[in-house]
């Protein structure tokens, strides 16, 4: 026979005692009032703050209880935003393959425990930690945060302003370089026009072949410590000097 | 002059990869002036529940940034938070060790996993402790194998020892690394290649300052605090001091209570911790990372505080005591006798054991890492130039992406070498 709500909050809390949990009372907890029905204990456990909601229908079948599990996971998912962690509490005889698609606990975040008979505990799915948003506070605080938004937000906007002027700076010189590319174009044209007349009509020019030395390609772009590095030289040459 | 030209490939240097495993920190990354670092540690999920019996559950070991969010109790942490590293060494049959070693080294690859359609994987280079055993060796390159099979993210591995990497990023090919961390300290002579055969390690380091700052705490009335790990290595941090002389140092602190009277306040808490007359034991803190075999250790070793274990070199037994610059001598006169100058002309420090500072107004009888061992070394008749790393922190990693960058893609792993890049593909 399933346990009652009752009986699976008191397993529950004998659980928390024992872990040295802390129970927080409703106007501690830092749930929004339109979420308060989903929850029924919430307790601090180091920095986290954990949610637990207990499952005590009464089912016909399993695919009926199936599709209340996944409900009632959809609920708990909403209490993400306001605890580090939230777990479903059923009991032990619940707990099948059958009934649960861990995977839906697993990408919602929602934990699993299970209640025994004998009020044992089990973690079954451990709850996904969130980041938790914190509750607007007073109206002074509102303001505060309210003000350092409008200073972020003029920021933004200098910045902006800023980015606009060098962009059309850029698109200024860009129209430069585009205008250079084609003076350099038709000069080419003509120097290839000069090329294709017959040799003997072209001025004889002696040209000094120039060894342009490599560009040790390895430097360019890369971080200072490799920059300069006589290892560089050493393990290069790892393999050929035997 | 010949002027050797290098080059080296783009995708090499486009997909140089390093990683370095400490014992407390995972640094990984690809080409960058600086890694990314978590710690190196995984929460492991309880297995025996049902939870592997319903479909999807698939992760049981958790590494990175995420870790601090499942700690709830003291409970878990002693339970289920594995930290994989002991003085740089993971023990063989540790599987637990050996399957966070592995979340931790996916985490850092597939976080850099470009999207690239040409990327063939990494050309990875790790460093492990000088004295990791060779069974290490073995199962990094076993991970790395298994990482790419799952997830096409390494085209090949090597590993190299760490003092290597921190000569690397040093830039200097002919030198005397010592590393020293909080469990051991190793002395590693390079000369283009780690001289293994000279190579000390000595039981001991960071730990000892942190088991004598505990003995003075107790000595001074505040024995309920020493349970505390990090409250003691705190205060080692705060008050410790590094001296000149010791005898000297001593004397000038019991004629001069005030000036060098040690004072801590613990943060965010009341608790003072103030050593009054007895602040010249400061100075002993910072000794026995130099020279844990002065008598002035003898009541304290005979009190109970663990001396340093001794350690073996070939036949030979390097005592766990041994002065430092001594340890030093005995490892380059391992090395030809005419690479040995040449040894003492760079030797390196470096790791967190030597961070030691000399307070303004102090600099009479206090000094640095680097100024101590110089003057012991001298003490002995040989004048050496000792420097700390200029990047403590990061020069493990950076001399691997230097690896990962100039080494020949066809040199392939030897393990009569330990070289090479370690390939499957």
């Amino acid at each position: 026979m399933a346990l009652s709500r009752a009986g699976l909050l008191n397993a529950i809390k004998a659980y928390m005692a024992k872990r040295g949990l802390k129970v927080l009372l409703p106007e501690e907890a830092p749930v929004p009032g339109h979420l308060s029905d989903l929850v029924d204990l919430v307790a601090r456990d180091g920095d986290n703050v954990v949610a637990f909601s207990a499952f005590s229908h009464r089912v016909a079948s399993d695919p009926q209880l199936r599709r209340l599990v996944n409900l009632e996971v959809a609920r708990l998912s909403k209490l993400t935003s306001f605890v580090n962690k939230v777990y479903l509490v059923m009991p032990v005889e619940y707990v099948r393959s059958s009934v649960l698609d861990g995977r839906l606990f697993e990408e919602a975040g929602v934990g699993l425990m299970s209640v025994g008979e004998d009020g044992a505990v089990e973690e079954v799915i451990p709850a996904r930690p969130f980041e938790r948003m914190p509750l607007l506070a007073a109206g002074g605080d509102l303001e505060r945060r309210l003000s350092a938004l409008e200073d972020r937000l003029s920021k933004v906007e200098e910045a902006v302003g800023r980015y606009v002027r060098e962009l059309s700076e850029l698109a200024g010189e860009v129209r430069g370089l585009s205008a250079q590319l084609s003076r350099v174009r038709s000069e080419l044209e003509s120097l290839r026009a000069i090329a294709r007349r017959p040799a003997e009509a072209r001025p004889e020019v002696s040209v000094e072949r120039v060894e342009q030395p490599e560009a040790p390609a390895l430097e360019g772009g890369l971080p200072s410590f490799v920059q300069g590095n006589p290892w560089l030289e050493v393990l290069a040459r790892r393999g050929r000097e035997e | 002059m010949v002027l050797v030209m290098i080059s080296i490939e783009e995708y090499r240097r486009k997909y140089a990869f390093g990683e370095d495993y400490g014992t407390s920190e995972y640094k990984f990354g690809p080409v960058a002036e600086r890694p990314e670092v978590i710690e190196n540690r995984g929460f492991l999920i309880d297995t025996s529940s049902i939870m592997y019996r319903i479909a999807g559950i698939t992760k049981s070991v958790i590494v990175g940034p995420e870790v601090s969010m499942y700690l709830g109790s003291r409970e878990d942490m002693s339970r289920f938070l594995v930290y994989p590293m002991r003085d740089g060494v993971v023990g063989k049959g540790d599987k637990r060790a050996w399957d966070v070693i592995y979340e931790i080294t996916k985490y850092g690859l597939l976080k850099f996993k470009p999207s690239d359609p040409k990327f063939k994987g990494f050309y990875v280079t790790a460093a492990l402790s000088a004295i990791a055993p060779k069974y290490m060796y073995e199962k990094i390159f076993e991970i790395h194998q298994r990482i790419d099979e799952e997830h096409g993210v390494v085209k090949a591995v090597t590993i190299i020892p760490q003092p290597l990497a921190v000569a690397i990023a040093q830039k200097t090919i002919t030198c005397i690394v010592v590393e020293s961390g909080h469990g051991n300290t190793q002395i590693t002579p390079i000369s283009r290649y780690p001289i293994r055969g000279a190579i000390i390690s000595l039981n001991r380091g960071g730990a000892e300052a942190n088991a004598i700052t505990a003995e003075i705490l107790k000595d001074c009335g505040y024995g309920d605090l020493v349970h505390e790990e990090k409250l003691v290595r705190m205060v080692k941090e705060a008050i410790g001091l590094v001296p000149r002389d010791l005898e000297e140092a001593i004397r000038k602190a019991k004629e001069d209570k005030e000036k060098y009277r040690a004072i801590f306040r613990i943060p965010n808490t009341p608790t003072v911790i103030d050593l009054g007359d007895n602040s010249w034991m400061r100075f002993l803190i910072g000794e026995i990372v130099f020279d844990p075999e002065s008598e002035v250790f003898e009541s304290y070793y005979k009190r109970g505080m663990p001396r340093p274990r001794d350690t073996r070199l070939g036949d030979e037994v390097v005592r766990g005591t041994i002065n430092l610059a001594d340890a030093i001598i005995l490892s380059a006169q391992k090395t030809p006798l005419e690479l040995q100058p040449h040894l003492y002309r760079r030797i390196i420090l470096s790791g967190g054991n030597f961070a030691w500072r000399v307070p303004k107004g102090f600099e009479d009888v206090a000094v640095d890492a680097a100024t101590k061992v110089r003057m012991l070394l001298r003490e002995r008749g040989i004048e050496a130039s000792v420097e700390l790393t200029k990047d403590p922190l990061y020069s493990v990693w950076k001399g691997c992406i230097v690896y990962s960058i100039a080494v020949p893609d066809d040199y392939l792993w030897s393990w009569d070498r330990m070289e090479g890049w370690y390939k499957w593909r």
